[in-house]
């Protein structure tokens, strides 16, 4: 056994897998609760798994508040990472980030709060490859411990991480990487709409949502909407995630914002460039600006809302909404 | 965009040289920026059987002008698109071989094609951490791929510092599927099979 090295803390055992789904309350029950009583399904030193990509249904409220609830140590995973990464180091409520692709957007070139952090240590940035990242939650989903896949090897990207394991595969002989499952303690994901039970409907782009849900220990669900029950049974293959992966819902209308949410609203890229130009030119002091106006500052998240502006939420929505135009 | 002649920027100039490498009824895995951009261009000029995908979960794509999406994760990228998927979903495709052509751009690239969008200078003490692969390993990996970026001499270098996607020699010797285009060169493919094609903006200078 010769990698077995990393193996017992990189991957739980099935058993271990098993008997923290045994501790949830899977029962069909209403689980609506505040924004901020879902910051505390959250601990210190929690994996988190973030959904949606870049700035796509990115579930901004929900990381809004549980920086304003003062979590530590967070170590969080996502497919592609934007400036909810930089939020998420520069308050200190996370020192390692686990993704394919960090920065803000392709738009504003390197992230400099990403920068200052991974640069001077303060931070870990993992990288693997954006499909890697997907295998990996696909795992999580299936209850194995790895999935077998064809890209990174050869590359710098694998020899940084000493995680995965390259084998020979029994069957070709042909050389394959062992990507380890990930099951974060908590997954995050905002949706259009989903029953007060969890039932939950994506339109649009899914990313790795579907899996990061079913692999995850613990789903905190924010949407745009809670329906009733029959709405969803009125069109059940619209429903993406099933109640029962599901701990809490948390009801937050534009709760991607500044982000996109597919049909609802395009990104609100004004704010966006206001933020990225603040803290690009000051990685420290810009970032403290924006999060004492714009994260400790509001009172509420509907607050947080009116200091983006009517303006620009309501040109964000009309443009997310267009998208159903033919 | 390009309305008189001399009149144009080094990324235009990219992008409708990069468009020409494309031909029609190929399927493209497109990442953001001069590579969306031309695979745009070329659908609309010349290509119309072009098929983008995007690692945002998007087969079959047609960007409207002027709604450029800012990245390949956009509802933009689903506008009359064939099919939306989850990225893992479209990733694998690409493992599976469904795809003729990755296009792609990059921070750093050399001679082997290899090319960096990790960390400049030593990795342990970087000068810069860059955002990193995306989806750029998996494309280099598992596709022929066409590489489109400026001709600067701190990007085409001898040697990259860090490989963050492997060029086909470098994956062919770790035994990534990328072999094929070494070793087994199939007749029907579209563009030269033993070569990876590194499009610069100093062919034309």
């Amino acid at each position: 056994m010769p990698e077995t090295k990393a193996a017992p803390r990189v991957v739980p055992t099935y058993l271990e897998l098993r008997k923290e789904l045994l501790r949830r309350d899977r029962s069909l029950r209403a689980k609506v609760v505040s924004l901020e009583e879902a910051a505390s399904f959250v601990r210190d030193g929690d994996s988190v798994g973030i959904g949606g990509s870049t700035m796509s249904r990115t579930p901004m409220g929900m990381i809004w508040a549980l920086i304003r609830a003062g979590r530590k140590g967070l170590t969080c995973s996502r497919s592609i990472v934007s400036s909810d990464g930089d939020l998420l180091l520069a308050s200190g409520a996370c020192d390692r980030i686990v993704t394919s692709w960090f920065s803000q957007g392709i738009l504003w070139g390197v992230s400099k709060v990403m920068r200052h952090h991974v640069e001077t240590g303060k931070a870990k940035f993992d990288e693997w490859s954006h499909m890697a990242m997907g295998m990996r939650f696909r795992a999580g989903a299936m209850g194995v411990p790895f999935l077998p896949i064809r890209s990174m090897l050869g590359s710098d990207v694998r020899k940084q991480r000493p995680e995965p394991v390259e084998i020979d595969c029994p069957f070709t002989g042909e050389k394959i990487l062992l990507v380890p499952a990930l099951n974060p303690d908590v997954a995050l994901i905002h949706v259009q709409r989903c029953d007060a039970y969890g039932n939950a409907q994506i339109d649009g782009l899914q990313f790795m949502d579907i899996d990061l849900a079913i692999a995850a220990n613990k789903v905190i669900l924010t949407t745009e909407r809670i329906v009733s029950n029959d709405q969803i049974r009125r069109a059940p293959d619209q429903t993406k995630i099933p109640f029962f992966a599901v701990d809490a819902v948390v009801e937050l209308p534009f709760g991607c914002a500044p982000h996109e949410c597919y049909g609802i609203n395009e990104p609100m890229i004004r704010h966006m460039e206001y933020y990225v130009g603040l803290v690009n030119k000051e990685p420290v002091t810009g970032m403290q600006h924006y999060l004492d106006k714009f994260v400790y500052g509001p009172k509420s998240w509907s607050d947080f809302l009116a200091l983006i502006g009517m303006d620009e939420l309501l040109e964000a929505a009309r443009a997310g909404q267009s998208i159903y135009d033919a | 965009m390009l309305s008189r002649v001399h009149e144009h920027t080094a990324a235009e100039l990219l992008t409708i040289l990069s468009a020409r490498q494309l031909s029609d009824g190929q399927t493209v895995f497109a990442g953001v920026g001069i590579p969306l951009l031309a695979a745009t261009l070329a659908q609309r000029l010349r290509c119309p059987g072009l098929t983008i995908l995007f690692e945002g979960g998007v087969i079959g794509a047609f960007i409207e002008p002027g709604k450029l999406p800012p990245s390949t994760n956009d509802q933009r990228c689903t506008k009359r698109a064939n099919m939306v998927l989850g990225s893992a979903e479209v990733l694998l495709l690409l493992q599976r071989g469904y795809v003729d052509v990755g296009f792609m751009g990059g921070a750093q690239i050399d001679q082997y094609g290899n090319l960096n969008s990790s960390f400049i200078g030593d990795p342990a003490h970087p000068k810069t951490r860059l955002p990193g692969t995306g989806g750029g390993n998996d494309i280099a990996s598992l596709a022929q791929m066409i590489v489109a970026m400026k001709h600067e001499k701190r990007r085409f270098v001898e040697r990259v510092d860090f490989i963050t996607s492997p060029g086909s020699w470098r994956a062919a010797r770790a035994g990534a599927p990328a072999a094929f285009w070494l070793g087994a060169c199939s007749a029907s493919s579209p563009i030269s099979p033993c070569s990876d094609l590194i499009r610069t903006t100093s062919a034309c200078r």
